[in-house]
């Protein structure tokens, strides 16, 4: 009888086993897919793979050198719910991460939420192993690739920088982001249940393609001459802010561009609020008006237009009337009968309202015809237009259309009325130091292509002339009066032939109503040595403070560049 | 350490034959399974609780400590007469209630998941419900087998009984909140009174009145039926409160007729919880499929037949419903973890018998087999029960001689 009840028992558990059995076979093989396909949604999650980013360089001497690049760095981050003491794990990593060890332990305790805390950026090798040694439960190190300028602030306005971001900012990094950025690959990893990626079958669904590299047009050493003379010149003035421009006057290369004041994009997140007009490259991006430095510019489109000649007369009386204004030289002189070469080299005002006059064939008036063939002129010079240039930021300038009064054109002939830039002006400059050919000015070189072999970015372009090579000639040599004898005078060299045109140009008030009274911008823009042209230079110096005049406010850094660069390329001086 | 050499030595005295060695085959197949299944996925689980900082294997290498220990109280129970554990049940039992108790006490006792079911003691930390299980069975044998004659007399007698068992259940059902172990405690004294000499009315009787109780249990305590209400409403969207039994079906179904492989498991990977330990068996199902979830139902199975045939053949009555006892301890904690693990029934922690990472359940689990096994060196021949029951004199001659092996000596 007994027995019987044990057989029974055992019985009673052969039903359990046998539903068992049947539960086991409807949710492991009828239900596998959908348990299968829930497994994979939860399991697997699709990551970008971030692509790398191109990298800028200049050449020397046929060897690259980076101005930008990834570096890749540890950072250490934290999750504080693995934290066993965060008192004691702040205390440990506040001296090797240099911390304040108040902050570290606020930001080591588990409030239920913070599950990744960052804790430090970019640690050098020597920080990282002692925090890998500290073994601290729930703290890890990753790799990141972080943007490093080798030449720092020498390159920063060329270069910009990349935001925390991972966007472009500025200069070439923000001009050239999406083709610097590639294009991030996908991959399809398996992860645990934080989302954390574990290293077994990971599937590639779209290879990243990284992001392009280019050769700068820049010579790294002609770019340390100009930033240390355009410094000297800011302190030698107690000057605000200035620029300097190195382009080779046939290609439009641009060899070296440097403002002041400028950042370090190294440490662009230091830079103070106030201070966020360092992050601008002045040279394209901001506007003035020109002033003297645009007389060859008038002067070019008259003679290519037959309208003057080297040697037309003019009779100065010192000032001209237009209507209900009066125009007058600089400290109000007189230079009684002049020819044109006298008009740029003493930079004689009326001389080139008599200019527009003869454009619109009347000596005596201001026509309709003048302005517009010194309008038509001006814009075949790119003013109003973006250069090109492949710099973020760039400024077009303004010029005002033929409708505008006879007061705007005269003052526009002597570079009044008009907003440019100083990269729009060196451009402009640049025909008349290469015979009258137009270029385009360019701070890229060459792409480095995938396989690492250069490519140059200009191949056959065919450069459009606007002016013929007399008028250039013509124009060039009366800039060369204005050092030998002119007011460039300070960057005389014996044994080399240098033209150039100094500008003091006013400032215009903000509300647009007149001019500053004791601002102005100083300029000199000149080219050398000027049968054969090794480059054409822009020095710029905003609100001289010592000296009023560009003579010699701008004219000195110029001379310093000029004497570093005739070494530089070996020019040897005439006659000897 | 005389006194337990004696104690062996004993058994070398008393006639008796080999044990059951495929009872221990079968069960060191669990062990070995459950070794596998924490060394390919401990490790993980470890790293995923630690953030990397600890032992990668220090799940595995605690748990082949366990099984070290747990092989010595093995032999030891193996080589101990059974009839010992008679005197040894009473104090085994109270000590199990005071360490049951000792839960409560703040400082000793861990609360993990709502429920206080561990014990710490300096470096030992302990689940007392593990050898509280092995104490009633051994106590209920024991007591049953003494009063054996009173038990058709005078049912009054049954208080202690009843006490003893309502106070266990009242301690893990409703103060350790421990369902799953109730579950069990429940089975195994219900299954020993019904092979005891007690008469059937009162088996039924007492059945009806743990189901009366088990339905009042949910009724007073909300946790409990809103874990009844899960069950019973299952979603299958990923998180909240299915979360456990969901991620314990994708494991299970993602497994498949074969498996991802050993060491292939993803669902260890933070996604199912406990995946060493109470859904260890999920885990088992995702790298081995059907195979293997099927073979550990096998081998369950297989080893509940060597279990009752043992108490089929137990040589008295102690022995036989202390066999009857473990076996069905080990069969119902076995079938609650695994259609917990399936959906059939709601989760409740309770570890699967040599299997799950855990060493209580094993030191506890493996002293039963060892028991169990002891019983199988004393079994007797067919119908030898029978004989007993219809000779009630030759009892007597038969508890204190352990006679020679009658009949043909045909093996088993």
């Amino acid at each position: 009888m007994s027995n019987i009840r044990l057989y029974v028992l055992a019985g009673i558990f052969v039903l359990p086993m046998v539903i068992i059995f049947g539960r086991l076979v409807t949710v492991q093989v009828l239900k596998h897919n959908f348990y299968a396909d829930k497994a994979s949604a939860q399991q697997s999650r699709q990551f970008e793979i971030p692509a790398k980013r191109g990298e800028l360089y200049v050449e020397e001497n046929g060897e690259l050198y980076p101005v930008a690049l990834n570096n890749s760095l540890k950072y250490v981050y934290a999750d504080p719910q693995l934290i066993e003491d965060p008192k004691e794990a702040a205390a440990t990593l506040a001296p090797i991460l240099q911390s304040e060890e108040k902050d570290l332990e606020k930001k080591l305790t588990f409030t239920g939420k913070n599950r990744y805390v960052e804790l430090k950026q970019q640690v050098d090798q020597d920080v990282a192993k002692k925090v890998a040694e500290a073994k601290i439960r729930g703290v890890v190190l990753r790799d990141r690739d972080y943007r490093a300028y080798p030449e720092g602030a020498l390159f920063g306005h060329l270069t910009g920088y990349v935001n925390s971001d991972g966007r472009g900012q500025y200069g070439l990094e923000e001009y050239l982001n999406a083709d610097l950025s590639g294009r991030n690959g996908q991959l399809k990893a398996v992860t645990d249940s934080q989302g954390v990626p574990l290293s077994t079958q990971d599937n590639i669904i779209e290879e990243p393609r990284n992001g392009s590299s280019y050769v700068l047009t820049v010579d790294r050493y002609i770019q340390g001459v100009a930033e240390k003379a355009l410094k000297k010149a800011l302190v030698d003035n107690k000057a605000a802010s200035g620029s300097i421009i190195v382009m080779d006057p046939y290609t439009g290369a641009i060899k070296a561009m440097v403002n002041a004041p400028d950042y370090d994009p190294n440490n662009y997140a230091s830079v103070k609020p106030e201070d966020y007009g360092s992050f601008i490259n002045s040279a394209v991006s901001s506007q003035f008006e020109p002033g003297s430095g645009f007389k060859p510019l008038t002067m070019s489109i008259a003679i290519e237009n037959d309208k003057v000649e080297a040697n037309t007369s003019f009779n100065d009386s010192g000032e001209v009337v237009i209507g209900e204004y009066t125009i007058n030289n600089a400290d109000k002189k007189k230079f009684g009968q002049v020819d044109m070469s006298l008009v740029i080299k003493n930079s004689i005002n009326t001389g080139m309202v008599y200019i527009l006059k003869l454009m619109g064939g009347n000596p005596n008036e201001i026509t309709k015809a003048g302005k517009e063939m010194l309008y038509a002129g001006i814009q075949k010079f790119g003013f109003g237009q973006k250069t090109g240039v492949e710099l973020a930021g760039e400024a077009a300038g303004r010029v005002k259309d033929t409708k505008a009064a006879d007061i705007d054109y005269a003052n526009m002939t002597f570079g009044q009325g008009i907003a440019t830039t100083s990269l729009q002006m060196i451009s402009a400059l640049a025909p008349i130091a290469n015979g009258g050919t137009k270029v385009e000015p360019h701070v890229l070189a060459k792409k480095v292509l995938p396989n690492g072999d250069l490519e140059e970015i200009r191949k056959n372009i065919t450069q459009e002339r606007i002016m013929s090579e007399e008028t250039a000639d013509t124009v060039a040599n009366m800039m060369i009066g204005v050092v030998e004898g002119g007011s460039g005078y300070l960057t005389r060299m014996p044994g080399y032939k240098i033209a150039g045109k100094t500008g003091t140009a006013q400032v215009p008030k903000a509300n647009g109503q007149g001019y500053e009274e004791n601002k102005n911008i100083g300029s000199f823009i000149g080219f050398a040595p000027v049968n054969d042209p090794k480059f054409i230079m822009l020095v710029r110096v905003d609100y001289p403070q010592t000296n009023t005049y560009a003579e010699r406010s701008a004219v000195p850094a110029f001379a310093e560049v000029a004497k570093q660069l005739f070494s530089y390329y070996q020019v040897p001086p005439e006659g000897s | 350490m005389g006194k337990v050499s004696r104690l062996i030595a004993e058994v070398r005295e008393r006639p008796h034959h080999r044990p059951d060695y495929l009872l221990g085959l079968l069960v060191i197949a669990l062990i070995g399974i459950g070794m596998i299944v924490i060394y390919s996925t401990g490790s993980i689980v470890n790293f995923n609780m630690t953030g990397g900082a600890s032992d990668r294997n220090a799940f595995f290498q605690k748990q082949l400590i366990s099984v070290a220990i747990g092989i010595a109280f093995w032999i030891f129970a193996s080589r101990v007469h059974y009839s010992h554990w008679r005197k040894w049940a009473l104090p085994m039992l109270i000590v199990s209630f005071v360490l049951m108790l000792l839960v409560f006490i703040p400082g000793l006792g861990l609360n993990i998941n709502g429920a206080s079911r561990w014990v710490r003691l300096g470096p030992l930390s302990f689940q007392p419900a593990e050898f509280l299980k092995l104490s009633l069975v051994l106590y209920f044998a024991a007591w049953l087998e003494s009063h054996r004659d009173d038990l058709r007399r005078i049912s009054t007698q049954l208080i202690p009984f009843a006490l003893v068992f309502g106070l266990a259940v009242i301690l893990v059902v409703i103060l350790q909140r421990d369902l799953g172990t109730g579950v069990v405690v429940i089975a195994l004294a219900l299954t020993i009174l019904l092979v005891s000499d007690a008469p059937l009315w009162l088996f039924g009787a007492s059945l009806l009145s743990m189901i009366g109780l088990g339905a009042l249990s949910i009724i007073l305590f909300p946790y409990r039926l809103e874990r009844l209400s899960t069950f019973l409403n299952h979603r299958e969207d990923v998180m909240g409160a299915d979360y456990h039994i969901n991620q314990a079906l994708i494991a299970l179904g993602s497994g498949g007729l074969i498996g991802r492989g050993l060491g292939n498991s993803l669902q260890s990977y933070g996604y199912l919880p406990e995946a060493t330990n109470d859904s260890v068996y999920a885990i088992i199902g995702e790298q081995f499929g059907l195979w293997g979830t099927a073979g550990v139902v096998m081998i369950f199975g297989l080893l509940g037949w060597r279990g009752f045939r043992i108490a089929k053949m137990a040589p008295d009555r102690f022995s036989r419903m202390v066999a009857v006892g473990i076996t069905v301890w080990l069969l119902t904690q076995a079938i609650v973890n695994i259609t917990a693990m399936l959906n059939l029934i709601p989760l409740t922690g309770i570890p699967l018998p040599f299997i799950s990472y855990g060493g209580t359940s094993l030191l506890a689990t493996m002293t039963g087999v060892g028991i169990l096994q002891n019983i199988s060196r004393y079994t007797e021949r067919e119908q030898s029960y029978a004989d007993s029951r219809i000779g009630r004199r030759d009892r007597r001659s038969r508890n204190t001689g352990f006679g020679p092996m009658r009949g043909t000596q045909k093996s088993y």
